[in-house]
Protein backbone atom coordinates (compact mmCIF):
# COMPACT_ATOMS: atom_id res chain seq x y z
CA UNK A 1 0.00 0.00 0.00
CA UNK A 2 3.25 2.53 -0.91
CA UNK A 3 1.87 6.09 -1.02
CA UNK A 4 -1.49 5.54 -0.02
CA UNK A 5 -2.44 6.26 3.96
CA UNK A 6 -5.46 7.36 5.79
CA UNK A 7 -5.61 10.74 4.18
CA UNK A 8 -6.63 8.09 1.10
CA UNK A 9 -8.39 5.74 2.30
CA UNK A 10 -10.91 8.21 4.09
CA UNK A 11 -10.78 10.62 1.87
CA UNK A 12 -14.48 11.82 0.38
CA UNK A 13 -15.39 11.31 -3.59
CA UNK A 14 -14.50 14.45 -4.69
CA UNK A 15 -11.04 14.33 -2.93
CA UNK A 16 -10.28 10.85 -4.76
CA UNK A 17 -11.75 12.62 -7.91
CA UNK A 18 -9.22 15.61 -7.48
CA UNK A 19 -5.98 13.65 -6.28
CA UNK A 20 -6.93 11.45 -9.68
CA UNK A 21 -7.64 14.54 -11.82
CA UNK A 22 -4.38 15.87 -11.04
CA UNK A 23 -2.37 12.33 -11.40
CA UNK A 24 -1.33 11.93 -7.92
CA UNK A 25 -2.18 8.10 -8.40
CA UNK A 26 -3.71 6.62 -10.93
CA UNK A 27 -7.06 4.42 -10.99
CA UNK A 28 -5.73 1.54 -11.31
CA UNK A 29 -3.13 2.31 -8.14
CA UNK A 30 -5.87 3.64 -6.04
CA UNK A 31 -8.45 -0.11 -6.95
CA UNK A 32 -5.36 -1.74 -6.22
CA UNK A 33 -4.82 0.09 -2.73
CA UNK A 34 -8.77 -0.32 -1.45
CA UNK A 35 -8.77 -4.07 -2.50
CA UNK A 36 -5.40 -4.90 -0.56
CA UNK A 37 -7.48 -2.83 2.37
CA UNK A 38 -10.58 -4.34 1.85
CA UNK A 39 -9.45 -8.04 1.28
CA UNK A 40 -6.79 -7.05 4.23
CA UNK A 41 -8.84 -6.02 6.78
CA UNK A 42 -12.63 -6.53 5.67
CA UNK A 43 -12.62 -10.23 7.51
CA UNK A 44 -11.91 -8.52 10.60
CA UNK A 45 -15.34 -7.09 10.36
CA UNK A 46 -16.61 -9.33 8.74
CA UNK A 47 -17.18 -7.33 5.97
CA UNK A 48 -16.44 -8.94 2.80
CA UNK A 49 -18.68 -11.48 0.90
CA UNK A 50 -16.30 -11.68 -1.99
CA UNK A 51 -13.32 -10.04 -3.37
CA UNK A 52 -13.34 -8.84 -7.07
CA UNK A 53 -9.56 -7.37 -7.50
CA UNK A 54 -9.58 -9.04 -10.72
CA UNK A 55 -12.49 -7.15 -12.96
CA UNK A 56 -11.70 -4.21 -10.48
CA UNK A 57 -8.37 -3.45 -11.74
CA UNK A 58 -9.33 -4.35 -15.62
CA UNK A 59 -12.12 -1.53 -15.41
CA UNK A 60 -9.35 0.53 -13.23
CA UNK A 61 -7.67 -0.03 -16.45
CA UNK A 62 -10.22 0.96 -18.83
CA UNK A 63 -10.73 3.98 -16.62
CA UNK A 64 -7.01 5.28 -16.79
CA UNK A 65 -7.01 4.73 -20.21
CA UNK A 66 -10.21 6.81 -20.30
CA UNK A 67 -8.79 9.75 -18.63
CA UNK A 68 -5.20 9.64 -20.63
CA UNK A 69 -7.69 10.36 -23.37
CA UNK A 70 -9.79 13.10 -21.98
CA UNK A 71 -13.21 11.28 -21.83
CA UNK A 72 -14.61 12.85 -18.67
CA UNK A 73 -17.57 10.69 -17.06
CA UNK A 74 -18.05 12.78 -13.89
CA UNK A 75 -16.75 12.47 -10.15
CA UNK A 76 -17.61 9.24 -10.35
CA UNK A 77 -14.64 7.90 -12.55
CA UNK A 78 -12.01 6.09 -11.33
CA UNK A 79 -13.88 5.36 -7.72
CA UNK A 80 -13.47 2.03 -6.08
CA UNK A 81 -16.80 1.12 -4.15
CA UNK A 82 -18.39 -2.10 -2.63
CA UNK A 83 -21.79 -3.54 -2.71
CA UNK A 84 -24.05 -5.28 -0.89
CA UNK A 85 -24.16 -8.88 -1.58
CA UNK A 86 -27.90 -8.56 -2.41
CA UNK A 87 -27.11 -7.39 -5.71
CA UNK A 88 -25.99 -9.17 -8.85
CA UNK A 89 -23.13 -8.83 -10.45
CA UNK A 90 -22.52 -11.22 -13.89
CA UNK A 91 -20.73 -14.42 -13.49
CA UNK A 92 -19.92 -13.75 -10.17
CA UNK A 93 -21.59 -15.44 -6.85
CA UNK A 94 -24.47 -13.41 -5.38
CA UNK A 95 -24.76 -15.19 -2.24
CA UNK A 96 -27.62 -13.19 -0.78
CA UNK A 97 -26.04 -13.49 3.26
CA UNK A 98 -27.15 -16.75 2.95
CA UNK A 99 -26.05 -20.24 3.13
CA UNK A 100 -28.56 -21.91 0.71
CA UNK A 101 -27.31 -19.39 -2.20
CA UNK A 102 -24.04 -19.10 -1.65
CA UNK A 103 -23.59 -21.07 -5.01
CA UNK A 104 -25.62 -18.43 -6.57
CA UNK A 105 -24.70 -16.87 -10.15
CA UNK A 106 -26.59 -14.60 -12.14
CA UNK A 107 -25.61 -13.54 -15.50
CA UNK A 108 -26.61 -9.98 -15.67
CA UNK A 109 -25.60 -7.01 -13.41
CA UNK A 110 -28.03 -5.27 -11.09
CA UNK A 111 -29.14 -1.94 -12.70
CA UNK A 112 -27.49 0.15 -9.97
CA UNK A 113 -24.18 -2.04 -10.17
CA UNK A 114 -24.64 -1.28 -14.30
CA UNK A 115 -25.14 2.36 -13.66
CA UNK A 116 -22.00 3.01 -11.59
CA UNK A 117 -20.15 1.28 -14.26
CA UNK A 118 -21.72 3.41 -16.68
CA UNK A 119 -20.08 6.43 -15.15
CA UNK A 120 -16.58 4.64 -14.04
CA UNK A 121 -17.11 3.37 -10.75
CA UNK A 122 -14.75 0.60 -9.81
CA UNK A 123 -16.45 -1.99 -7.94
CA UNK A 124 -14.12 -4.11 -5.84
CA UNK A 125 -15.94 -6.50 -3.71
CA UNK A 126 -19.60 -7.72 -2.87
CA UNK A 127 -20.17 -6.77 1.03
CA UNK A 128 -21.22 -8.93 3.93
CA UNK A 129 -25.23 -8.59 4.64
CA UNK A 130 -27.85 -10.62 7.12
CA UNK A 131 -29.12 -13.88 5.05
CA UNK A 132 -31.91 -12.30 3.01
CA UNK A 133 -32.02 -8.93 5.22
CA UNK A 134 -33.21 -10.07 7.98
CA UNK A 135 -36.60 -11.60 5.91
CA UNK A 136 -38.83 -13.36 8.45
CA UNK A 137 -37.01 -11.22 11.63
CA UNK A 138 -34.22 -12.25 13.18
CA UNK A 139 -32.35 -12.09 16.94
CA UNK A 140 -28.86 -12.18 16.57
CA UNK A 141 -26.49 -10.11 14.89
CA UNK A 142 -24.98 -13.93 13.77
CA UNK A 143 -27.87 -14.29 11.10
CA UNK A 144 -25.38 -14.19 8.36
CA UNK A 145 -23.00 -16.60 6.27
CA UNK A 146 -20.67 -14.80 6.93
CA UNK A 147 -20.74 -14.13 10.81
CA UNK A 148 -22.27 -11.26 12.51
CA UNK A 149 -20.84 -7.75 10.98
CA UNK A 150 -18.49 -6.50 13.25
CA UNK A 151 -18.23 -2.56 13.98
CA UNK A 152 -15.04 -0.55 13.41
CA UNK A 153 -15.64 1.29 16.32
CA UNK A 154 -16.00 -1.43 18.53
CA UNK A 155 -15.41 -5.08 17.64
CA UNK A 156 -17.88 -6.63 19.93
CA UNK A 157 -20.54 -4.29 18.85
CA UNK A 158 -22.50 -5.15 15.83
CA UNK A 159 -22.13 -3.17 12.87
CA UNK A 160 -25.81 -3.27 12.49
CA UNK A 161 -28.03 -4.46 9.55
CA UNK A 162 -29.17 -5.94 7.22
CA UNK A 163 -26.37 -3.46 5.03
CA UNK A 164 -24.16 -4.51 7.79
CA UNK A 165 -20.45 -4.63 5.22
CA UNK A 166 -21.89 -1.56 3.66
CA UNK A 167 -21.39 0.44 6.96
CA UNK A 168 -18.19 -1.40 8.29
CA UNK A 169 -16.46 -0.97 4.93
CA UNK A 170 -16.94 2.82 4.54
CA UNK A 171 -16.62 3.38 8.35
CA UNK A 172 -13.20 1.52 7.91
CA UNK A 173 -11.96 3.44 4.84
CA UNK A 174 -12.00 0.20 3.35
CA UNK A 175 -14.05 1.67 0.53
CA UNK A 176 -14.90 5.05 -0.28
CA UNK A 177 -18.34 4.29 -0.57
CA UNK A 178 -21.09 1.29 -0.78
CA UNK A 179 -24.36 0.51 -1.70
CA UNK A 180 -26.61 -1.06 0.87
CA UNK A 181 -30.66 -1.60 0.64
CA UNK A 182 -33.51 -1.04 3.23
CA UNK A 183 -36.77 -2.67 3.48
CA UNK A 184 -36.83 -1.18 7.18
CA UNK A 185 -33.85 0.01 8.60
CA UNK A 186 -31.31 -1.49 6.56
CA UNK A 187 -29.12 1.27 5.74
CA UNK A 188 -29.85 3.95 8.57
CA UNK A 189 -28.95 1.59 11.11
CA UNK A 190 -25.75 -0.19 10.11
CA UNK A 191 -25.09 4.00 8.85
CA UNK A 192 -26.02 5.18 12.21
CA UNK A 193 -24.04 2.54 13.84
CA UNK A 194 -20.75 2.83 12.20
CA UNK A 195 -20.50 7.15 11.99
CA UNK A 196 -21.34 7.51 8.14
CA UNK A 197 -23.74 9.45 5.92
CA UNK A 198 -26.39 6.95 4.11
CA UNK A 199 -29.18 7.65 2.58
CA UNK A 200 -32.70 5.84 2.15
CA UNK A 201 -34.20 6.91 -1.20
CA UNK A 202 -37.91 7.82 -2.14
CA UNK A 203 -39.16 4.36 -3.07
CA UNK A 204 -38.94 3.58 -6.60
CA UNK A 205 -36.46 6.45 -7.34
CA UNK A 206 -33.68 3.60 -7.72
CA UNK A 207 -33.83 0.93 -9.62
CA UNK A 208 -34.20 -2.92 -7.91
CA UNK A 209 -33.55 -4.76 -10.86
CA UNK A 210 -30.80 -7.20 -9.97
CA UNK A 211 -31.72 -6.53 -6.05
CA UNK A 212 -32.75 -9.93 -4.12
CA UNK A 213 -36.31 -8.81 -3.36
CA UNK A 214 -38.23 -8.72 0.06
CA UNK A 215 -40.66 -6.29 -0.18
CA UNK A 216 -41.85 -5.65 -3.21
CA UNK A 217 -43.34 -2.65 -2.20
CA UNK A 218 -40.70 -1.37 0.79
CA UNK A 219 -37.67 -1.84 -1.09
CA UNK A 220 -34.87 0.11 -1.83
CA UNK A 221 -31.30 0.65 -3.13
CA UNK A 222 -29.43 3.58 -1.50
CA UNK A 223 -25.45 4.34 -0.74
CA UNK A 224 -23.45 4.82 2.35
CA UNK A 225 -20.46 7.14 2.28
CA UNK A 226 -18.25 9.95 3.79
CA UNK A 227 -20.60 12.69 3.30
CA UNK A 228 -24.29 14.20 2.04
CA UNK A 229 -22.00 15.63 -0.77
CA UNK A 230 -20.95 11.94 -1.41
CA UNK A 231 -24.15 10.73 -1.30
CA UNK A 232 -25.69 13.07 -3.56
CA UNK A 233 -22.86 11.79 -6.24
CA UNK A 234 -23.67 8.39 -5.92
CA UNK A 235 -27.75 8.97 -5.97
CA UNK A 236 -26.90 11.04 -9.11
CA UNK A 237 -25.48 7.46 -11.20
CA UNK A 238 -27.51 5.75 -9.47
CA UNK A 239 -31.17 7.12 -10.19
CA UNK A 240 -33.33 7.19 -12.76
CA UNK A 241 -36.78 5.21 -14.32
CA UNK A 242 -36.21 1.52 -15.42
CA UNK A 243 -38.81 -0.81 -17.18
CA UNK A 244 -36.67 -3.41 -15.61
CA UNK A 245 -38.15 -2.65 -12.09
CA UNK A 246 -42.08 -2.80 -12.13
CA UNK A 247 -41.95 -0.38 -8.81
CA UNK A 248 -39.85 2.17 -10.58
CA UNK A 249 -41.51 5.94 -10.42
CA UNK A 250 -39.81 6.59 -13.59
CA UNK A 251 -38.01 9.49 -11.92
CA UNK A 252 -35.03 11.02 -12.89
CA UNK A 253 -32.28 12.65 -10.01
CA UNK A 254 -29.65 15.50 -10.95
CA UNK A 255 -27.87 16.33 -7.67
CA UNK A 256 -28.61 20.01 -7.30
CA UNK A 257 -28.62 21.19 -3.67
CA UNK A 258 -27.64 24.83 -4.68
CA UNK A 259 -31.10 25.08 -5.77
CA UNK A 260 -32.63 23.78 -2.71
CA UNK A 261 -35.03 26.45 -0.84
CA UNK A 262 -32.79 28.31 1.37
CA UNK A 263 -32.65 26.62 4.61
CA UNK A 264 -34.57 29.88 6.25
CA UNK A 265 -37.42 28.80 4.30
CA UNK A 266 -37.17 25.27 5.72
CA UNK A 267 -39.57 23.96 8.68
CA UNK A 268 -38.44 21.45 10.64
CA UNK A 269 -40.64 19.41 12.71
CA UNK A 270 -39.33 17.76 15.82
CA UNK A 271 -40.63 16.22 18.78
CA UNK A 272 -38.19 16.86 21.93
CA UNK A 273 -39.55 13.70 23.30
CA UNK A 274 -37.49 11.61 20.85
CA UNK A 275 -34.36 13.56 21.99
CA UNK A 276 -35.13 13.50 25.77
CA UNK A 277 -37.00 10.66 26.62
CA UNK A 278 -37.06 8.26 23.64
CA UNK A 279 -33.21 8.47 23.47
CA UNK A 280 -30.70 6.36 25.31
CA UNK A 281 -29.39 8.78 28.62
CA UNK A 282 -25.56 8.55 27.13
CA UNK A 283 -26.75 9.68 23.99
CA UNK A 284 -29.47 12.85 24.83
CA UNK A 285 -26.53 15.37 25.15
CA UNK A 286 -25.47 15.06 21.59
CA UNK A 287 -28.38 14.16 19.64
CA UNK A 288 -29.74 18.10 21.62
CA UNK A 289 -27.10 19.60 20.30
CA UNK A 290 -27.79 18.46 16.90
CA UNK A 291 -31.34 20.02 17.02
CA UNK A 292 -29.69 22.90 18.46
CA UNK A 293 -26.92 22.90 15.32
CA UNK A 294 -30.01 22.69 12.85
CA UNK A 295 -31.25 25.57 14.81
CA UNK A 296 -28.65 27.76 14.18
CA UNK A 297 -28.31 27.04 10.33
CA UNK A 298 -31.66 29.04 10.54
CA UNK A 299 -33.64 26.34 10.13
CA UNK A 300 -37.88 27.14 11.27
CA UNK A 301 -37.94 24.44 14.24
CA UNK A 302 -41.86 22.77 14.43
CA UNK A 303 -42.60 20.86 17.05
CA UNK A 304 -44.26 17.96 15.79
CA UNK A 305 -45.50 14.33 16.28
CA UNK A 306 -46.89 11.13 13.72
CA UNK A 307 -49.70 10.54 13.68
CA UNK A 308 -51.91 7.89 15.34
CA UNK A 309 -51.19 4.33 13.58
CA UNK A 310 -49.80 1.03 14.31
CA UNK A 311 -46.65 1.62 12.30
CA UNK A 312 -44.84 -1.08 13.56
CA UNK A 313 -47.59 -3.99 13.04
CA UNK A 314 -48.19 -2.54 9.93
CA UNK A 315 -44.63 -2.28 8.69
CA UNK A 316 -44.41 -6.04 10.21
CA UNK A 317 -46.89 -7.55 8.61
CA UNK A 318 -46.64 -6.81 5.35
CA UNK A 319 -42.40 -7.43 5.35
CA UNK A 320 -43.69 -10.62 7.01
CA UNK A 321 -46.54 -11.75 4.32
CA UNK A 322 -44.20 -10.57 1.13
CA UNK A 323 -40.89 -12.04 2.54
CA UNK A 324 -42.42 -15.20 2.63
CA UNK A 325 -44.02 -15.35 -0.53
CA UNK A 326 -40.76 -14.27 -2.31
CA UNK A 327 -38.89 -16.96 -0.20
CA UNK A 328 -41.71 -19.69 -0.65
CA UNK A 329 -40.07 -21.99 -2.40
CA UNK A 330 -36.80 -21.66 -0.15
CA UNK A 331 -39.70 -22.57 2.74
CA UNK A 332 -41.54 -25.36 1.37
CA UNK A 333 -38.56 -27.14 0.25
CA UNK A 334 -36.76 -27.33 3.77
CA UNK A 335 -33.64 -25.77 2.69
CA UNK A 336 -34.84 -22.89 5.03
CA UNK A 337 -33.95 -24.39 7.75
CA UNK A 338 -29.92 -24.11 6.51
CA UNK A 339 -30.32 -20.19 7.48
CA UNK A 340 -28.20 -19.17 10.56
CA UNK A 341 -30.89 -17.49 12.75
CA UNK A 342 -33.68 -20.00 14.23
CA UNK A 343 -36.26 -17.06 14.82
CA UNK A 344 -35.40 -16.30 11.37
CA UNK A 345 -36.72 -19.47 10.11
CA UNK A 346 -39.69 -19.78 12.28
CA UNK A 347 -40.90 -16.02 11.08
CA UNK A 348 -40.10 -17.05 7.34
CA UNK A 349 -42.53 -20.20 7.73
CA UNK A 350 -45.02 -18.43 10.32
CA UNK A 351 -45.05 -15.88 7.07
CA UNK A 352 -46.89 -17.92 4.97
CA UNK A 353 -49.83 -18.50 6.87
CA UNK A 354 -51.14 -14.84 6.57
CA UNK A 355 -54.59 -14.87 5.09
CA UNK A 356 -54.87 -12.91 2.13
CA UNK A 357 -57.50 -10.41 4.16
CA UNK A 358 -55.47 -9.48 6.51
CA UNK A 359 -52.35 -8.28 4.28
CA UNK A 360 -55.01 -6.52 2.80
CA UNK A 361 -56.05 -4.94 5.11
CA UNK A 362 -52.32 -3.90 6.59
CA UNK A 363 -51.74 -2.59 2.82
CA UNK A 364 -55.06 -0.37 3.42
CA UNK A 365 -53.90 1.25 6.46
CA UNK A 366 -50.67 1.70 5.09
CA UNK A 367 -52.43 4.12 2.17
CA UNK A 368 -54.12 5.69 5.15
CA UNK A 369 -50.95 6.37 6.69
CA UNK A 370 -49.32 7.55 3.49
CA UNK A 371 -52.63 10.13 3.38
CA UNK A 372 -52.17 11.34 7.00
CA UNK A 373 -48.16 11.83 6.45
CA UNK A 374 -49.17 13.98 3.57
CA UNK A 375 -51.12 16.25 5.59
CA UNK A 376 -48.03 16.36 8.30
CA UNK A 377 -45.77 17.92 5.23
CA UNK A 378 -47.93 20.02 4.72
CA UNK A 379 -47.31 22.00 8.28
CA UNK A 380 -43.35 20.81 7.36
CA UNK A 381 -40.55 20.42 5.10
CA UNK A 382 -38.54 17.97 6.92
CA UNK A 383 -38.70 15.65 10.43
CA UNK A 384 -35.82 15.16 12.26
CA UNK A 385 -35.82 12.52 14.97
CA UNK A 386 -32.77 10.29 16.48
CA UNK A 387 -31.74 7.69 13.64
CA UNK A 388 -31.55 5.11 16.45
CA UNK A 389 -31.85 5.84 20.31
CA UNK A 390 -28.81 4.37 21.60
CA UNK A 391 -25.31 3.34 20.11
CA UNK A 392 -24.76 0.20 18.31
CA UNK A 393 -26.01 -3.15 20.09
CA UNK A 394 -23.51 -5.87 21.64
CA UNK A 395 -22.98 -8.47 19.44
CA UNK A 396 -24.34 -11.37 21.51
CA UNK A 397 -27.08 -9.02 22.69
CA UNK A 398 -30.45 -10.72 21.86
CA UNK A 399 -31.79 -7.88 18.86
CA UNK A 400 -35.83 -8.34 19.78
CA UNK A 401 -35.50 -6.92 23.67
CA UNK A 402 -35.81 -3.92 24.94
CA UNK A 403 -32.70 -2.43 25.70
CA UNK A 404 -33.66 -0.50 28.52
CA UNK A 405 -35.80 -1.50 31.32
CA UNK A 406 -37.10 2.13 31.78
CA UNK A 407 -40.46 2.67 30.81
CA UNK A 408 -41.96 3.80 27.32
CA UNK A 409 -42.08 7.68 26.84
CA UNK A 410 -45.88 8.21 26.98
CA UNK A 411 -45.95 10.64 24.11
CA UNK A 412 -44.79 8.80 20.84
CA UNK A 413 -43.52 12.11 19.42
CA UNK A 414 -41.72 10.75 16.08
CA UNK A 415 -40.32 7.54 17.47
CA UNK A 416 -41.79 5.32 14.98
CA UNK A 417 -40.62 7.07 12.07
CA UNK A 418 -38.60 4.34 10.72
CA UNK A 419 -40.92 2.17 10.24
CA UNK A 420 -43.90 5.32 9.21
CA UNK A 421 -41.07 6.51 6.49
CA UNK A 422 -40.37 3.18 5.09
CA UNK A 423 -44.20 2.34 4.67
CA UNK A 424 -44.43 6.04 2.95
CA UNK A 425 -42.02 5.35 1.18
CA UNK A 426 -40.19 8.73 2.35
CA UNK A 427 -36.46 9.70 1.86
CA UNK A 428 -34.16 9.50 4.65
CA UNK A 429 -30.87 10.61 5.13
CA UNK A 430 -28.80 9.86 8.06
CA UNK A 431 -26.02 12.22 9.78
CA UNK A 432 -23.40 11.26 12.11
CA UNK A 433 -23.91 13.74 15.07
CA UNK A 434 -21.65 12.44 18.07
CA UNK A 435 -20.96 9.82 20.39
CA UNK A 436 -22.49 7.57 23.26
CA UNK A 437 -20.66 4.96 24.90
CA UNK A 438 -17.71 5.94 22.73
CA UNK A 439 -19.66 4.69 19.69
CA UNK A 440 -21.30 6.94 16.88
CA UNK A 441 -24.95 8.19 17.10
CA UNK A 442 -26.69 9.87 14.28
CA UNK A 443 -30.12 11.91 13.28
CA UNK A 444 -31.76 11.24 10.58
CA UNK A 445 -33.48 13.51 8.53
CA UNK A 446 -37.41 12.59 6.45
CA UNK A 447 -39.04 14.40 4.09
CA UNK A 448 -41.39 14.42 1.24
CA UNK A 449 -41.09 12.05 -1.41
CA UNK A 450 -38.60 13.00 -3.90
CA UNK A 451 -37.13 15.93 -1.55
CA UNK A 452 -33.92 14.49 -1.66
CA UNK A 453 -31.87 17.42 -2.98
CA UNK A 454 -33.90 19.02 0.16
CA UNK A 455 -32.18 16.35 2.65
CA UNK A 456 -28.49 16.98 1.30
CA UNK A 457 -28.78 20.43 1.19
CA UNK A 458 -29.69 20.88 4.87
CA UNK A 459 -27.21 17.65 4.79
CA UNK A 460 -24.35 18.94 3.40
CA UNK A 461 -24.89 22.87 5.94
CA UNK A 462 -25.34 20.28 8.82
CA UNK A 463 -21.82 19.19 8.10
CA UNK A 464 -20.11 21.99 6.86
CA UNK A 465 -20.53 22.94 10.47
CA UNK A 466 -19.61 20.06 12.18
CA UNK A 467 -17.15 17.45 11.59
CA UNK A 468 -18.67 14.43 13.11
CA UNK A 469 -18.65 12.53 9.57
CA UNK A 470 -15.01 12.82 9.49
CA UNK A 471 -14.31 11.07 12.65
CA UNK A 472 -12.79 7.89 12.15
CA UNK A 473 -12.62 4.16 14.01
CA UNK A 474 -8.93 3.08 15.39
CA UNK A 475 -8.52 1.05 12.35
CA UNK A 476 -4.68 -0.14 12.56
CA UNK A 477 -3.63 -1.73 9.03
CA UNK B 1 -18.28 -16.77 -16.52
CA UNK B 2 -20.08 -19.14 -14.07
CA UNK B 3 -18.12 -19.94 -11.07
CA UNK B 4 -18.90 -21.47 -7.67
CA UNK B 5 -17.88 -18.96 -4.53
CA UNK B 6 -15.06 -21.75 -3.96
CA UNK B 7 -13.93 -21.98 -7.66
CA UNK B 8 -14.05 -17.94 -7.41
CA UNK B 9 -12.19 -18.45 -3.84
CA UNK B 10 -9.60 -20.52 -5.85
CA UNK B 11 -8.96 -18.05 -8.86
CA UNK B 12 -8.42 -14.99 -7.27
CA UNK B 13 -6.97 -16.30 -3.97
CA UNK B 14 -9.33 -14.41 -1.89
CA UNK B 15 -10.13 -15.80 1.60
CA UNK B 16 -13.58 -17.06 2.42
CA UNK B 17 -14.52 -14.73 5.09
CA UNK B 18 -14.75 -17.38 7.55
CA UNK B 19 -18.23 -17.63 9.45
CA UNK B 20 -17.42 -17.81 13.37
CA UNK B 21 -19.71 -20.68 14.57
CA UNK B 22 -23.41 -19.42 14.93
CA UNK B 23 -25.20 -18.16 17.62
CA UNK B 24 -27.77 -20.38 17.99
CA UNK B 25 -30.73 -19.41 20.14
CA UNK B 26 -29.84 -18.50 23.16
CA UNK B 27 -32.83 -18.88 24.42
CA UNK B 28 -32.55 -22.64 23.62
CA UNK B 29 -36.12 -22.36 22.31
CA UNK B 30 -37.23 -25.52 20.66
CA UNK B 31 -38.00 -24.44 16.85
CA UNK B 32 -41.55 -25.85 17.30
CA UNK B 33 -41.27 -22.73 20.25
CA UNK B 34 -40.03 -20.39 17.62
CA UNK B 35 -42.64 -20.91 15.33
CA UNK B 36 -45.59 -21.02 18.08
CA UNK B 37 -44.33 -17.44 19.13
CA UNK B 38 -43.37 -15.92 15.82
CA UNK B 39 -47.05 -17.34 14.85
CA UNK B 40 -48.40 -15.25 18.20
CA UNK B 41 -46.59 -12.09 16.86
CA UNK B 42 -48.34 -12.43 13.63
CA UNK B 43 -51.50 -12.59 15.88
CA UNK B 44 -50.79 -9.68 17.63
CA UNK B 45 -49.93 -7.56 14.57
CA UNK B 46 -53.01 -8.48 13.21
CA UNK B 47 -55.19 -7.74 16.83
CA UNK B 48 -53.55 -4.50 16.15
CA UNK B 49 -54.59 -3.99 13.00
CA UNK B 50 -58.28 -5.31 13.37
CA UNK B 51 -58.56 -2.42 16.00
CA UNK B 52 -58.01 0.27 13.38
CA UNK B 53 -60.65 1.73 11.57
CA UNK B 54 -60.24 1.20 8.06
CA UNK B 55 -62.90 3.76 6.11
CA UNK B 56 -64.57 1.49 3.05
CA UNK B 57 -62.70 3.61 0.24
CA UNK B 58 -59.10 2.92 1.81
CA UNK B 59 -57.57 0.77 -1.26
CA UNK B 60 -54.32 -1.05 -0.44
CA UNK B 61 -51.15 1.01 -0.93
CA UNK B 62 -49.94 -0.81 -4.36
CA UNK B 63 -50.14 -0.06 -7.72
CA UNK B 64 -50.39 -1.89 -10.79
CA UNK B 65 -49.67 -0.35 -13.92
CA UNK B 66 -51.56 -1.67 -16.72
CA UNK B 67 -48.41 -1.53 -19.59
Amino acid sequence: MAGFDDEVFFATIGELHSRLMAREFSAVELARAFADRLEKLGPRYNALALGLREPALRQARQVDDELKRRRLRGSLQGIPYGAKDLLSVAGWPTAWGARPYVKQVFDYDATAVRKLSRVGAVLIGKLAMVELAGAGGYRYASASVTGPGLNPWDTTRWSGGSSSGSGAAVAAGLVPFALGSETWGSIVTPAAYCGVTGLRPTYGLVSRYGAMALSWTMDKIGPLCRSAEDCGLVLNAIAGGDSQDPGSAGKSFYYAPQFARPLKELRLGFAPVDFEQWAEPAARADFLKAVETLRGLGLQMKETSLPDFPYGAVAGLIIDTEGSAVFEELITSGKVEELADAKQIAGLKAGLEVPAKDYLRAMRVRRLIQQQLRKLFIEVDLLVSPARFGPASRISEPLDRPRSQAPRPKERGLSDLGAAGNLAGLPALVLPCGFAESLPIAIQLVGRPFSENTLLAVGREFQRVTDWHRRRPPVSP
Amino acid sequence: MKLTRRETVTLLGVPVVAAPAQVRDQAAETPEQLLAAARQRLKRNLETLGKFPTPHDAEPAFQFKAQ
